[in-house]
């Protein structure tokens, strides 16, 4: 019992790997169990179904949405929560790893075959972030970037796609990609989602978005400032977009495009939190 | 070049550790290792353009 280390030639080799194992099975089975988005048994593809916040800094985007919002956060694991509005699951915290790395709001995409749809992506263009993976409770989930860069999950949801119905005051309103050609991004989500593409005018304004029959999902826009990366960009809704931008510097976080009457009669916000994720706080009165 | 000579024990307590240190800096967050790596903030502002705000009225 008293030879060398160096005496086995084996244990070099195998203690990486070994250390590898170890933290990848104690990843593996601490990671979250989160509850099932529904119970429908419907499959929406192509419609946005959830939304994770990865961040470096949970603690203050906890404070900063907490006090935005009103939402409520219960912890899963180490490093990820699971938020509520109103009592109803609304978002996910989750912690980036390194400190250093860059909020975003990951919107997710409902897809019937994850590990087909990351091959059809990487065909059509994209990029895979993260490979295909279980996530528990809630199905299986991959990382990937459009062909123009914009990030998102594709998502098979355990248990069915929630139904379609009225956005909450203080949850999601609406999902898009800001680019920089949006004409050239609709053939990528059509072809992964099988949606149509369609156009509306809207206040005289010709709106490119994808649908599921009558349903629209998600639209593309020109990117509203030439510095800012192609990007997915949801939408909440807010009882006031003025009183809500007025609150966001005083939580740490920034108003990047504030309420004015020239922009749907200052109904509508761009904001950043505290770390930098973006979103848009939107008034809606159907 | 030194040899390393440890007992299997010591061997053992020093994985043990290193398995630890490894676990307490690993979040074992879904996607912490996920690295997006474009930035929202802008350094010249943003402009308004008419389509921001239309999505939730279709």
């Amino acid at each position: 019992m008293s030879r060398s280390v160096r005496s086995n030639p084996a244990f070099p080799r195998l203690l990486l790997p070994a250390l590898a194992a170890c933290l990848l099975a104690a990843c593996s089975t601490t990671l979250p169990t989160l509850p099932p988005l529904s119970d429908s048994g419907i499959e929406h593809p192509g419609k946005i179904v959830w939304h994770d916040l990865v961040t470096p800094d949970p603690s203050r985007a906890k404070a900063f949405y907490g006090a935005l919002l009103g939402w409520t956060f219960e912890q899963l694991s180490d490093g990820y929560w699971l938020a509520r509005n109103d009592g109803i699951a609304v978002a996910g915290i989750a912690a980036l790893n390194s400190s250093q790395g860059l909020a975003h709001w990951l919107a997710h995409m409902s897809v019937p075959d994850v590990d087909a749809a990351t091959d059809l992506a990487r065909s059509e263009g994209g990029e895979i972030l993260l490979k295909p993976f279980e996530l528990p409770g809630r199905g299986r989930v991959a990382v990937i970037r459009d062909p123009q860069g914009a990030a998102f999950a594709l998502l098979r949801t355990r248990g069915g796609d929630p139904v379609d119905g009225e956005p909450l005051l203080n949850g999601w309103l609406w999902n898009e990609i800001w680019t920089r050609a949006p004409d050239q991004g609709v053939p990528f989500y059509r072809t992964l989602t099988g949606l149509r593409s369609d156009r509306r005018q809207v206040d005289g304004i010709d709106y490119r978005y994808l649908a599921e029959g009558e349903s629209p999902r998600f639209g593309l826009i020109d990117k509203p400032g030439p510095e800012l990366a192609n990007s997915w960009v949801s939408y909440i809704r807010v009882d006031d977009a003025r009183v809500a931008a007025a609150t966001v510097p005083a939580l740490g976080g920034k108003v990047l495009l504030g309420p004015r009457p020239a922009l749907r009669d200052s109904t509508v916000a761009v904001i950043t939190d505290p770390n930098g994720a973006g979103l848009v706080l939107q008034e809606w009165n159907p | 070049m030194r040899r390393l000579s440890l007992d299997p024990r010591q061997l053992l307590l020093r994985i043990v550790l290193a398995v630890s240190l490894l676990l307490s800096l690993a979040s074992c967050s879904p996607y912490g290792s996920l690295s997006i790596g474009t930035s929202f903030n802008l350094g010249g502002g943003m402009y308004v353009t008419p389509s921001i705000g239309v999505g939730g009225f279709l």
